[in-house]
């Protein structure tokens, strides 16, 4: 499976120029806690909700302060054709929560710790409901057939 | 936290007006009139196999469906369409606050088309 058909929730970026209190309102107005920073669709940081608390109002940042001013950068990325594993592994090795997923070092969307565990977690449901079944309820044995041992 | 109220008509960036030609439907409601082409989910409102690429048009509206439990669904307004053959990305603002911001659909997320007035 791509990476990018994995890709749950729509990505939203704004650009470095942007200030701290635009990407606020563009976090709330469109409900991410996420958003890439991007100069001409070319990816250059990540700012989330908790680098807004932290790096900014904790520190009396401005709210005409700049995006980039409080970015996360180097961005962990991912290849929008990668093979889903490779993220599993990404997330493994690195203390991330989101991978941005790249097409030719462009942005194209955001994958998330969450949205994989909410796939992962219906995946073993589905595999969880026959074994559960077959606990709670008497074994069904498919009937012999009429033509068995004659002959 | 609230979302804003269905957008029915407005003025694009290049001056041009649209309106809302299925005014009986309501972001969020499910229903909408048979006048509106409705680009991303078919007419069973299952949702598009994924991977399959996103087209839209400046004045198409983008709803997002609340990924929680009474979360309400979320729209923007196409403002320009970046990419090759009206696909992704967009950039967008949000509600009536005008924030404006480069938009990057999932699967969560469709395209509604409205038709626009003629100046």
């Amino acid at each position: 499976m791509r990476t990018i058909d994995a890709v749950r929730r729509s990505g939203v970026a704004i650009e470095p120029h942007r200030t701290v209190q635009d990407a606020a309102a563009v976090m709330e107005r469109s409900g991410v806690g996420a958003l890439a920073i991007v100069d001409d669709e070319r990816l250059v940081g990540i700012v989330t909700d908790r680098d807004l608390v932290r790096r900014a109002l904790a520190r009396r940042l401005p709210l005409d302060a700049r995006v980039d001013s409080v970015m996360s950068t180097p961005v962990v990325t991912i290849a929008a054709d990668a093979d889903l594993h490779d993220a599993f592994a990404l997330f493994r090795s690195h203390a991330v929560r989101r991978l941005a997923v790249v097409r030719e070092d462009r942005f194209v969307g955001m994958i998330s710790v969450d949205d994989l565990l909410v796939d992962v977690a219906a995946d073993l449901a589905d595999l969880a409901r026959p074994v559960t079944a077959e606990v709670l309820f008497a074994h069904r044995d498919s009937p012999v057939p009429a033509t068995a041992g004659k002959g | 936290m609230a979302c804003h109220p269905p957008l029915r008509q407005g003025v694009l960036a290049d001056g041009s007006s649209w309106v809302d030609v299925a005014p009986e439907a309501g972001v969020g409601e499910g229903t909408f009139g048979p006048s509106e082409r409705v680009r991303g989910v078919d007419t069973m409102g299952r949702r598009p196999e994924k991977g399959a690429a996103m087209h839209a048009e400046v004045g198409d509206k983008i709803v997002i469906k609340g990924h929680r439990v009474g979360e309400p669904d979320r729209d923007c307004l196409v403002l320009e369409v970046r990419g090759p053959d009206g696909g992704p990305p967009y950039r967008v603002q949000w509600g009536d606050t005008g924030h404006e911001s480069l938009f990057f659909p999932g699967a969560d997320s469709t395209v509604h088309h409205y038709e626009h007035a003629t100046a």
